[in-house]
């Protein structure tokens, strides 16, 4: 007999059928868009269940392109920022879907995790000095999930089969920090916790210490403290840590009021606490519009 | 007879708000609007997918037969059109429906943030919602977080349809799902034994099949409705809350409050209490001034003359009410949304420790925003769970609503969700 895939509840025997309502559960949960089997026909001769799963995820792959390409689909306006960082770099997607919904889902959620992954394996591959670097739609569509894994555009697309939904890759940036860090952060509702944190803001921060030794747990939390700042005020350029203090629509990164001390500039206010040096950052926000398509200065 | 004015308040408001959806009738409708039936807000709640719209057009398609609605397709209410309510942006979608004894306006959100958004600005506080589970599903994230939701912004009374029961492959299924939903809303504190379950296919009564399954299950659903959700309690019968406008000194009579009586009546001779600003003062109304009535009723602009009161002691933003009735708070729980920079909020996002000022009835005053542990920002156009702690009590209840505002311009918008008691730390905080 076919045995549940997914355990989860208690196996509560419907009919005669041999499937559990936990079975059940699991196939509609992660399978919603395909249509169940008529009521009746379950009692016929089951095919094994890595046979039906394997069906199931080519009737999905084969859904999620057909609509991918339908014309007309609404634009993917939410969706989620997935921040991940190893070494002294640190790689950021965003990942578009058309309802907040299905951005809670466990499913869409892996996704955003693998597109991190994959472009921190891509990051780590490339060569070059370049400290800051920016993936379009369509170059992130050909970075591999994972070392030798399939393309990131054909789990995109079996994930918009199974959600539902039009999915996009939206972006995806790195920055490297050689000699000091990078500081993440992350602003939304998804609980923090996975290695990839998310939310629909994201901000990375190359920094270092004064002297460039090697950062300490303040300089790093100051770190988090500038990321977190970047998601919050918004900058769009550094400026320099001898700037003044600007006004409430200053976009400069370090002539801002400091979010938690709004009277003392940003730079003036990491001069007094340690002199932690801010060299670049990158901000995502969630659907925002138009997206940067230039690399960050 | 004195018409219940309140009811009259309610409901004029919502038909109005319908009227001018459903054609783009001119603002004078609104005093030709007449209603012989009772008048409840409801709204579907639930999981994504799990049928809230379609369920909504079958309860118009259903209704319409007999006049007591116009049909409305699932496209047209799909797509509500974006509206501005107290200057914050909501997909929503209103319906008006008539039952044999009811008159109902019924909200679908299309979005998870739409919902929050609704129920937090609450210009159509819901006196009971209708959850939607799919019974092919179950419970899912979404039907725990609405529920949690209109738990706290003090929505009391639930009935369940469980869609999508011409899908279950096995109707044994259907009972089971059933258990697990009235587990579900003890879990939250509603009534998970005596709350109404139907069972039944949105879908199939919208494309009239299986009548059973269909167009039977919607007319329950309705039946259950009417039966289980209360009239809301009526303004009138509520203890008197007159938030004061201003005050007035009578040479050689005394002082005058004068305001909108919101709840109750209020009549000459009656003990009073006025509250706020840290003050509690008790007095006599010795004579009410408004419409030469004996009697002053919810709605009514009414001036009440106190005896025993300076003017100095009184102020704009005090509220009037019995002895007892209400009383003062200092630090509440509330469930605010923060306005984006569209909306007329700021660019910055909300800090702990931030201190805006917070507008409710007629007063204002300084408080100071504290966000839960883990949460360190609020951005624009997001949503939060928040304590506010106020520089002076002031009346505040569960379900209170209340802006909040920095400078000249309105940042966030919320509801009470609890009343917390003051501790030491917070006596200590220094307001500059």
């Amino acid at each position: 007999p076919c045995q549940p895939w997914g355990h989860r509840g208690d196996p509560v025997s419907v009919g005669d059928t041999g499937v559990t309502l936990s079975l059940m559960r699991t196939l509609v949960t992660e399978h919603t868009r395909v249509t169940l089997p008529p009521p009746g026909t379950l009692a016929d001769p089951v095919p094994s269940c890595p046979q039906a799963e394997a069906w199931l995820e080519e009737e999905s792959r084969r859904r999620g392109w057909a609509r991918a390409a339908a014309p007309g689909a609404a634009r993917a306006r939410e969706g989620l920022v997935g921040v991940l960082s190893e070494g002294s770099a640190a790689v950021m997607v965003e990942v578009g879907c058309e309802t907040d919904f299905v951005a809670r889902t466990p499913d869409f959620q892996q996704l955003v995790e693998m597109a991190a992954r994959g472009v921190l394996g891509h990051c780590q591959g490339a060569s070059g000095t370049k400290v800051g670097h920016l993936l379009r739609e369509d170059e992130l569509a050909q970075v591999r999930a994972g070392d030798g894994g399939d393309l990131l555009s054909d789990h995109l697309a079996l994930a918009m089969g199974r959600l539902g939904e039009r999915l996009a890759l939206r972006r995806a940036g790195w920055l490297r920090a050689p000699g000091g860090f990078v500081a993440t952060y992350a602003h939304g509702w998804v609980p923090p916790g996975p290695a990839v944190a998310m939310g629909t803001y994201g901000a990375l921060v190359a920094c270092g210490g004064p002297a460039g030794e090697p950062p300490s747990a303040e300089l790093r939390e100051l770190g988090r403290r500038v990321a977190q700042h970047v998601v919050g005020m918004a900058p769009t350029s550094l400026g320099t840590p001898e700037d003044e203090l600007g006004g409430d629509s200053e976009p400069r990164l370090l002539a801002q009021g400091t979010l938690l001390e709004p009277g003392v500039p940003l730079g003036r206010y990491l001069r007094e606490h340690g002199g932690l040096q801010v060299w670049d950052f990158l901000r995502f926000q969630c659907g925002e519009q138009p997206p940067q398509d230039s690399p960050p200065a | 007879m004195a018409l219940p004015a309140a009811l009259l308040r309610r409901g004029a408001f919502a038909g109005f708000r319908g009227l001018r959806l459903l054609s783009s009738a001119p603002p004078k409708a609104k005093a030709a609007f007449v209603r012989d039936k009772p008048h409840v807000n409801v709204g579907t709640i639930g999981h994504v997918d799990h049928g809230k719209t379609t369920l909504t057009a079958a309860i118009t398609k259903v209704l319409s037969a007999g006049g007591g609605a116009r049909f409305r397709p699932y496209e047209e209410i799909d797509s509500a059109p974006e509206e501005k309510a107290r200057g914050i942006t909501i997909n929503a979608a209103h319906v008006e429906y008539s039952t044999a004894r009811r008159h109902y306006a019924h909200t679908d959100c299309p979005g998870h943030a739409d919902y929050v958004k609704n129920m937090i600005t609450g210009t159509a506080p819901l006196d009971g919602v209708i959850l939607v589970v799919a019974a092919t599903d179950g419970q899912m994230p979404q039907t725990r977080e609405h529920l949690l939701l209109a738990r706290q912004v003090g929505v009391q009374h639930v009935v369940v349809y469980l869609n999508k029961a011409d899908a279950v492959p096995d109707p044994e299924l259907l009972p089971l799902v059933e258990l697990e939903v009235r587990e579900l809303l003890s879990e939250f504190g509603f009534d998970g034994e005596n709350t109404p379950v139907v069972a039944g296919s949105a879908l199939c009564a919208l494309q009239d099949r299986d009548p059973a399954l269909g167009l039977q299950s919607v007319l329950r659903l309705l039946q259950a409705v009417d039966e289980h959700i209360p009239q809301p309690p009526r303004d009138l019968e509520r203890p008197c809350l007159l938030p004061v406008e201003a005050v007035h000194s009578i040479p050689g009579r005394g002082t005058v409050v004068t305001g909108t009586l919101e709840r109750g009546t209020l009549r000459k001779g009656d003990e009073v209490e006025l509250l706020g600003y840290g003050r509690e003062l008790r007095s006599v109304v010795t004579e009410t001034f408004h419409k030469q009535l004996e009697v002053a009723e919810a709605g009514d602009n009414v001036g009440a003359l106190l005896r025993g009161l300076r003017r100095e002691e009184l102020r704009r933003g005090m509220v009037l009410t019995p002895p007892g009735a209400l009383r003062p708070q200092q630090k509440v729980q509330a469930q605010v949304y923060v306005l984006t920079p569209q909306e007329g909020g700021r660019h910055k996002p909300f800090v702990s420790h931030f201190a805006p000022v917070m507008f409710s009835h007629t007063w204002d005053i300084a408080c100071r925003v504290l966000l839960p542990p883990g949460k360190e920002l609020v951005m624009p156009g997001e949503d939060a769970a928040l304590v506010l702690l106020l520089r002076q009590p002031m009346v505040l209840e569960r379900g209170q609503r209340f802006s909040l505002r920095d400078g000249s311009r309105t940042i966030g918008t919320g509801v009470v969700t609890a009343v917390l008691p003051l501790e030491q730390a917070d006596r200590d905080v220094t307001w500059g």
